[in-house]
């Protein structure tokens, strides 16, 4: 008996023990993961870290934004156009990603500034590497603002606990002055230039020119000024202009413009494409092949091209509209650099005018209206050019365009509007700006007496100069916005004159107005003030009624 | 290791007070033994044999059988000097035996009776003996006085066989007596039997364990074939539980169990589907008829979590594996554990209930019996949705658009070129769904299985082969299974038992490179397509317009996506019977699998039939990707066990130690550019060479016990508890006590109830209350802060680009989910043991929820789990069994039912969560939340401006939307004059299925056998999105016939609204979408006939069996028509559910 009772004693025992005296049985680390302490050590993993941020650019989604505006009407619907067109509620999808997808970006960088300095590395390296993280945070933040107002200004990780989780949002002014002051810290802190292996980091030049434009927006026109000109000062930028004056500007929006080629010294930031690892489809989505094009330049856009007298076509008398080749005659040169003008090639396959035979295919002649799933329809007679790199338009999702986020031209146009805002707009200040920006194109330059002798508005001219210069860079719906015209938002969407159309026939069917203008698209509203912001997401009202709504929703 | 020391002290304690008990109650051995006979309080000794092994000898020398009562096979007997050699050995043993008490007879010529000297005949049971589960082949109606015995030489002789109800195979060994008489004899190998009866007037019975009893009248018979039904002397029933087993009467816990032949006969893939309606309280679901992926979701009384609501499944002891890989033909029961009493000792896994699953085993001194199955037969789906032809797509797409001020896309004329079939390149009119699907897919099985076994080994040894081809166009839908399974089951040295379970499947499955899923996939893309694209274009090729790639190009011609899975299974149990009732057992368990993914993503050109240049690519850059899975678990259990009676006490009491671990590796490798697609090898692709891996460990270690305590056979006890250490949670949190408690009462054991007797053989009422947890946690490290990999990084300085980032928030406290379940149950058998019904009410209340607690976005990741809010589960449950015969005719009927409400009880204090579905105080999780659909707005409605043609609502709507004739109107639930969805949603419904029931009928008449399942939900909500639901509200939205009557001017009385092109706001959740999801459903009807003896006997066969069988034939549904109601929230992009249509045979040979 006894010794059975040792024989069980003994058993149960052994068992105990492999449970109990394997310690660290439990203890089961991730096998394919860092854990956060053993992370921050060195400038390598600092440098994993910073990449992570990058993530947060926003590359083709700034072309994308151009849908808010009134430049281009896409054939399908998506929720930056239901934003611009006023007809959307507060489940709207986008309005609750852009603001999670922003947070979620000012998370990563703020992990980041918590944990760098624990690393060990360079000082200055260590410094320059916070100082890009601070201005992808500063990015997010202006995005933040311009599409909400007050937003909540967040410059740690939180935990769930935290207050500020169900806070309130701080004051726009607020954030907008520690936007400004991130980027002036951020900005010495920065190289100069970023090459090699670096090529498309956060420069000074970078940090500067953001932050000129956030100030502008924000109507601080004499820190935009001086920002803009800091730039300006580096004598790192100047225009592309490589090519002929004819070709440089659209040059510049294709592969000929990307940073690595090297000739490209126009651009501040840009977000970098490489086939294979990062890629988007702008030049097929213009000129897609077999359906309707989801980039329809309105006529609006088209309108607002001077003619090469550098008059508006309402009073030049170069301007003709009885066919649809000389609407593009004795325009702006950004204008066929910019819309798709008769006689030049595409990659939209069969056009409106010649149905039969197949050897004039590759070059644009005149607007297809029938879907007969052979060409690249518009809906509003036009289509652009600009962004278009046409080796790609017959693949899906290959193009690898940088998209220019912040280019000399805009600090130019900043400096030029800054100064006219504040009341001190000269000739000379013209000369260094916008007249760079026409000479590269070889546009009639701009002269303050002539718009004056003309009785035309200089500040209409300055912002019509911004809206040629930097159509489809996702700028005209912040520019309407904080220029006070919502009303531009309300008009129906309009295309070219049904009568320009080369068989009547194709058009007969399609809406127009009195003056036999295509109406594309209608029923917008835009309602002073409610318009004038995004309204905070249901979702996140639901969850922090805390935030309170902006005015009007 | 601090928190787990004063424990193991305290298990060390009650392991020393265990021994003790053990030791005074060996001492008391010879009185509570007294009921059976004195004999065994003799000493061991080297000259003492059990009788059992004495008798062992002798049939060996003689070719002579015994039959004996196993309890007196234990009996020790004083062999040293005897011998059994010579022809008197019969006398020998008689002498040898006749102390005990015992005598033998000769029943037939080679077969001899043990008999007690003082026993009465009795053809009933005797209620109060307890017997034993490892019987082998004696009788339980008893022995055979000594007077009484006598070999009988009367005139008619009656012969025939004896076969299982079940599968008609031969039972060997059933005691066939004469009623009132000693003559009795057992069955051969071939279940065929032959004894002599006095006269026409005699009854024959013939009984066997686990066997109903069964009595025949000779009359002028000469012939009498039995069928024995397996397992209704439901007092004898023995279910599978936690670590053992329980005999059914003295369950005190909420049990639901089902026996191999409740699936036999159906084409059953995935055992979890084939559960479907045959448990109650169990909620069964599945989403997809996938080849190889098509189990389902199981729900044990509900959702008690938010997390993870699948229940531990737990095969042949070993917790964790998938039953939907197992071959069903190799299952032998099923056990559902419901309540806290039955499953909480299974600790921080048992909130959601337990599945054990137990595999077949041999049978010892059988001969080996060989038996065949098969089956072959097709699938077609149960429903379709009807999509519209071109010329109807383009005249209501102008519509949609001119609604919403947009251009229409088509003129009259193209729409006449569609209409009249003139171009097939452009304006073709292609019925994608007919393209798409195949008009039916085969499935076959084949089973072949060896079982039987001598006195100390037994074995089972099976294959298994499933086949299904998919119902998806082109050769890669697919999958095959090969189940082996070897179990040895022996015995050592008299006291050691060994089982070897070892089990290998060997699967694979496979689908296009785009595999199926609910939105995406080549199914979801044949419903996206235009009609007017054709399969291929005139010149040959695949046709492409546009806007959505050709599904049955992919299908065809896109590559593939192959799954390939070899596991084990190695199970390795002994059992040491240390003295009599206290044994320990150790068990041993590995399961390793391999798993093999290859992904070929093949382009597919597609030339434009006008110019034949390339106009589109799928698939580009060609891709092969191949990943490896390596998983590996391991186990093992140790636990000791005493079982014992004292006088009118019961006694079962079991201690163990367990711990498990699981390692998994995966790695990646991809390549692009195949260079050529016949060999698609990562070797012969040029770029893009990348390759990743993955890594993830767990472990779990515990302590748990449980004893039982029966008192006069009448009141019955059980205590359970677990102490589970979990590394899902961080050191201070990781351990916790699981314990349960429960009791029972059975009525009909007591002196007040013995009048009632008569209709009743059983009543018990039982109850339950006990605490188990549920570490799903989602992430194995959710307790960690990690940095790892992240997406999206721009290829900086022209080349790719590697980020890292903090991937989740971790919650250092996170820990378990506490479950309190109540259960209280009734078990009744009346009339004769013919009618059984289980009745049970239970409560379950979970608390520390393991909630996403949903925050504010601000916080700028996802948010970690919480142990936040409470849930509960009030439910019942319901079966009704009835088995019976008419003369030859045998028929049995199932029904059961069951209800559970769901309530969340506390959100833990953050604010609800809003959506499409909520959770909300006091409501079902994930319930349904949306607008109140009034009706559809007329114009009426409106005022109308014909100078601006603009209507102008005169009720409230959303600001926002484009509202207009043929709307939805909404209610505007709190009267404020405006809808918004902050204010006027309110729950419309409840996803989780209430009052699912299951109903089985079984008969069979002379070797035909019929039986139908019909399994339904009594109320269930549902919800169709997307274009699976509606047309044109994107580009790809098609309409369907439904769709015509879709509202306009004309047809104002729509079931469909107006039409608006792209725009959205009809179909914002409400009550107009919301579907009614309950359904009933012919889930299985079956009919087989299996062949007389007579006709089989010269193949050396023992039975066949041929049988046709469907699946899903008829469903009653008002369900949208185009989806099956057991998929009530879906996209369309499902694998649709199946009816199969099988024929085959059963055979069993010798």
């Amino acid at each position: 008996m006894i010794m059975k009772s040792k024989i069980l004693f003994g058993f149960l025992l052994s068992t105990l023990f492999f449970v109990a005296c394997k310690k660290d049985f439990l203890d089961r680390a991730p096998l394919d993961e860092l854990v956060d302490e053993t992370f921050y050590t060195n400038e390598e993993t600092l440098q994993l870290a910073v990449n992570g941020c990058y993530a947060y650019l926003k590359g083709k989604a700034t072309v994308d934004m151009e849908n808010l505006g009134d430049n281009t009407l896409n054939s399908s619907v998506n929720d930056y156009q239901r934003i611009g067109s006023g007809n959307f509620a507060n489940d709207l999808g986008t309005l609750n990603s852009e603001w999670a997808t922003d947070y979620d970006g000012i998370r990563r960088c703020n992990a980041f500034l918590e944990n760098y300095v624990k690393a060990e590395g360079r000082e200055g390296v260590k410094e320059s590497m916070a100082a890009e993280v601070r201005f992808i945070r500063a990015y997010l933040y202006f995005y933040l603002t311009q599409f909400y107002g007050d937003v909540q200004l967040i410059t740690k990780t939180l935990l769930i606990t935290d207050a500020e989780v169900n806070g309130i949002r701080n004051k726009k002014a607020e954030v907008v002055d520690f936007i400004l002051k991130e980027l002036d810290e951020a900005s010495v802190k920065l190289p100069l230039t970023q090459t090699g292996a670096n090529l498309g980091r956060i420069t000074r030049g970078a940090a500067l020119a953001l932050k000129a434009r956030v100030a502008l927006y924000n109507q601080k026109y004499d820190v935009a000024e001086k920002a803009a000109k800091d730039v300006m000062d580096l004598g790192i930028y100047q225009l592309y202009t490589a090519g002929t004056p004819a070709t440089a500007y659209n040059d510049f929006f294709t592969y000929k413009g990307k940073l690595k080629n090297g000739t490209n010294k126009e651009t501040i930031l840009a977000r970098m494409y490489l086939t294979d690892v990062s890629v988007h489809n702008m030049s097929r989505e213009a000129h897609v092949p077999d359906q309707a094009s989801r980039w329809n330049p309105t006529k609006s856009l088209v309108d607002a091209y001077l003619s090469s007298d550098g008059l508006p076509i309402d009073k030049s008398p170069l301007y003709k509209e009885d066919t649809y080749d000389n609407l593009f005659k004795n325009r702006d040169p950004r204008m066929t650099q910019t819309i798709l003008a008769p006689g030049a090639a595409w990659g939209g396959r069969q056009d409106g005018k010649n149905l039969t035979s197949t050897a004039t295919w590759g070059i644009f002649t005149v607007p297809k209206w029938i879907s007969n799933k052979l060409g690249s329809v518009t809906i509003t007679g036009y289509y652009f050019t600009k962004y278009v790199e046409l080796s790609t338009v017959a693949l899906v999702g290959r193009d690898e365009n940088d998209i220019h986020l912040i280019r000399l031209a805009e600090v130019l146009l900043t400096y030029a509007e800054a100064k006219l805002e504040q009341g001190k707009l000269t000739q000379a200040d013209i000369d260094i700006t916008i007249n760079k920006l026409r000479q590269r194109v070889g546009m009639k330059a701009m002269n303050i007496a002539e718009i004056a002798a003309a009785g035309l508005d200089l500040r209409t001219e300055v912002r019509r100069e911004r809206r040629v210069e930097m159509a489809l860079e996702g700028q005209r719906y912040f520019d309407i916005l904080r220029w006070k015209q919502g009303s531009l938002l309300a008009q129906d969407i309009k295309g070219m004159k049904k009568s320009l159309a080369f068989r009547a026939s194709d058009v007969a069917n399609l809406p127009a107005d009195a003056q036999g203008y295509i109406i594309a698209y209608k029923d917008r509203v835009f309602t002073d003030p409610k318009n004038y912001l995004w309204p905070i997401s249901l979702t996140q009202t639901q969850r922090n009624p805390n935030l309170g709504q902006n005015t009007g929703w | 290791m601090q928190i787990f020391t004063p424990f193991k002290r305290a298990v060390r304690l009650l392991t020393i007070s265990f021994l003790l008990t053990t030791a005074n109650s060996f001492a008391q051995d010879v009185a509570f033994n007294n009921r059976q006979s004195p004999l065994n309080r003799q000493e061991e000794t080297a000259a003492y044999k059990t009788l059992g092994s004495l008798l062992s000898e002798i049939e060996k020398k003689h070719t002579i059988s015994f039959i004996c009562r196993s309890e007196l096979l234990e009996i020790k007997i004083n062999a040293d000097k005897l011998n059994f050699k010579g022809k008197s050995f019969i006398l020998k043993l008689k002498e040898a035996i006749k102390p005990l008490g015992l005598s033998v007879k000769q029943v037939t010529k080679q077969q001899y009776v043990i008999v007690k000297t003082d026993d009465p005949i009795t053809s009933t049971p005797d209620r109060n003996e307890v017997s034993d589960a490892t019987l082998v082949s004696s009788s339980t109606s008893g022995g055979f006085s000594e007077k009484e015995l006598k070999v009988s030489d009367q005139a008619i002789r009656i012969s025939g066989t004896v076969t299982i109800a079940a599968n008609r195979s031969p039972l060997q060994g059933v005691t066939v007596a004469v009623k009132g008489t000693a003559t009795a004899t057992v069955t051969d190998d071939n279940g065929s039997y032959e004894i002599n009866v006095p006269n026409e007037q005699a009854t024959l019975v013939f009984s066997y364990v686990g066997y109903l009893t069964a009595e025949r009248l000779v009359n002028n018979q000469q012939r009498i074939d039995v069928v024995l039904e397996e397992g209704v002397k439901a007092l004898d029933e023995v279910v599978v539980v936690g670590y053992g087993t329980q005999k059914k009467v003295n369950l005190t816990g909420a049990v639901s169990a089902i026996k191999a032949e409740d699936l036999q006969g159906r084409p059953i893939t995935a055992t979890s589907s084939g559960l479907q309606g045959l448990l109650p309280g169990v909620t069964i679901r599945s989403y997809t008829g996938l080849p190889g992926q098509n189990g389902s979701s199981i729900r044990i009384r509900g959702i008690g979590t938010l997390g993870d609501s699948n229940p531990l499944i737990v095969i042949d002891g070993i917790p964790g594996g998938s039953m939907d890989i197992l071959n069903p033909d190799d299952i032998e029961s099923i056990s559902v554990l419901k309540d806290a009493a039955s499953s909480s000792i299974y600790g921080v896994r048992g909130a959601n209930g337990v599945i054990l699953v137990t595999t077949k085993k041999g049978r010892a001194n059988a001969k080996p019996n060989i038996s065949y199955s098969n089956y072959f037969g097709f699938q077609t789906p149960t429903a379709l949705p009807k999509f519209l032809g071109s010329p109807d797509y383009m005249t209501l797409l102008n519509e949609s658009q001119l609604n919403v001020g947009r251009t229409p896309t088509y003129t009259d004329s193209q729409i006449n070129i569609a209409r009249t079939s003139a171009d097939l390149n452009y304006y073709a009119n292609t019925n994608w769904l007919e393209e798409i699907y195949k008009d039916r897919a085969g499935q076959q099985n084949h089973n072949l299985s060896i079982n039987g076994g001598g006195n100390n080994l037994s074995y089972y040894l099976s294959y298994g082969y499933l086949k299904q081809d998919g119902l998806v166009t082109g050769d890669n839908f697919g999958a095959n299974r090969n189940n082996v399974r070897l179990r040895l089951t022996t015995k050592l040295i008299d006291r050691l038992d060994l089982d070897a379970n070892v089990g290998y499947v060997d699967r694979k499955y496979s689908e296009s490179s785009e595999d199926v899923s609910e939105a995406g996939g080549p199914i979801y893309a044949s419903h996206q397509i235009s009609p007017l694209v054709p399969v291929k274009f005139t010149t040959g090729g695949w046709g492409y317009l546009g806007g959505s790639r050709n599904p049955v190009a992919v299908t065809t011609d896109g590559g593939y996506n192959n799954f390939a899975s070899q596991e084990f299974t190695g199970n390795l149990n002994a059992a040491l019977n240390l003295f009599k009732g206290f044994k320990v057992r150790g068990q041993y368990a590995l399961i390793k699998s391999n798993s093999q993914r290859d992904i070929f993503n093949k382009t597919i050109n597609y030339f434009s039939p006008v110019t034949g240049d390339r106009i589109y690519q799928t698939n580009f850059p060609s891709k092969i990707d191949k990943r490896d899975y390596v998983n590996t678990y391991q186990t093992v259990i140790g636990i000791a066990e005493y079982e014992r009676s004292f006088n009118q006490h019961d006694l079962k009491a079991l201690v163990g130690a367990s711990q498990e671990s699981n390692e998994s590796e995966s790695f990646l490798a991809s390549r692009t550019n195949v260079v050529s697609p016949d060999v698609p090898n990562l070797n012969v692709a040029s770029a893009n060479l990348l390759n990743s891996s993955s890594a993830d460990q767990t472990a779990l270690q515990s302590l748990f016990g449980r004893v039982n305590y029966v008192l006069n056979s009448k009141y019955l006890a059980e205590v359970n508890f677990r102490y589970d250490g979990s590394s899902r949670f961080a050191k201070d949190v990781r351990w916790n006590l699981f314990p349960s408690a429960s009791v029972g009462w059975r009525l009909s054991e007591e002196k007040f109830f013995s009048s009632l007797t008569d209709i009743f053989q059983e009543v018990k009422i039982r109850a339950s209350y006990g605490e188990l947890g549920n570490d799903k946690v989602g992430n194995n490290y959710a307790y960690l802060a990690t940095i790892g990999p992240v997406g999206g990084v721009p290829p900086i300085g022209n080349v790719l680009t590697p980020g890292y980032a903090q991937t989740a928030i971790p919650n250092t406290i996170l820990t378990w989910e506490n479950v309190v379940k109540q259960n209280i149950g009734l078990d009744l058998l009346l009339l004769n043991n013919r009618l059984g019904i289980t009745a049970d009410y239970f409560k379950h209340n979970t608390e520390d929820i393991l909630l996403r607690v949903t925050l504010p976005d601000v916080l700028g990741a996802t948010e970690p789990s919480q142990n936040a809010g409470k849930v509960e589960n009030k439910g019942w449950e319901l079966q009704v069994n009835w088995k019976d015969r008419v003369g030859e005719f045998r028929y049995g009927a199932n029904f059961n039912i069951s209800d559970v409400k769901n309530q969340v009880t506390s959100l833990g204090g953050v604010p609800p969560t809003f959506g499409d579905q909520v959770r909300f105080l006091g409501e079902p999780i994930d319930a349904f939340y949306g607008l109140v659909a009034d009706r559809i707005a007329q114009v009426d409605d409106f005022d109308y401006n014909p100078t601006t043609n603009v209507y102008t609502a005169k009720f409230p709507f959303i600001s926002g939307d484009k509202v207009g004739p043929g709307d939805i109107m909404f209610k505007d639930l709190n009267k404020d004059g405006l809808i918004t969805l902050a204010d006027d949603r309110q729950i419309i419904g409840n996803p989780f299925p209430r009052y699912t029931y299951g109903f089985r009928g079984d008969m069979d008449w002379k070797g035909l056998d019929f039986n139908f399942f019909i399994q339904g939900v009594g109320k269930a909500s549902g919800y169709i999105r997307g274009a699976a639901r509606h047309a044109y509200i994107n580009e790809s939205a098609n309409p369907q016939k439904v769709h015509l009557d879709r509202w306009t001017p004309e047809n104002t009385d729509a079931s469909y609204p107006r039409f608006t092109y792209q725009l959205a706001h009809n179909q914002r959740f409400s009550t107009f979408w919301l579907e009614d999801a309950s359904y009933m459903r012919l889930k299985n009807i079956q009919l087989g006939y299996t062949l007389p003896n007579r006709l089989i006997e010269k193949y050396r066969l023992t039975r066949l069996r041929i049988f046709v069988s469907a699946d899903n034939l008829f469903t009653k549904t008002d369900f949208f028509y185009a989806y099956d109601p057991e998929t009530p929230v879906s996209t369309g992009g499902y694998y649709p559910q199946v009816k199969t249509f099988i024929f085959g045979i059963n055979l069993n040979m010798k």
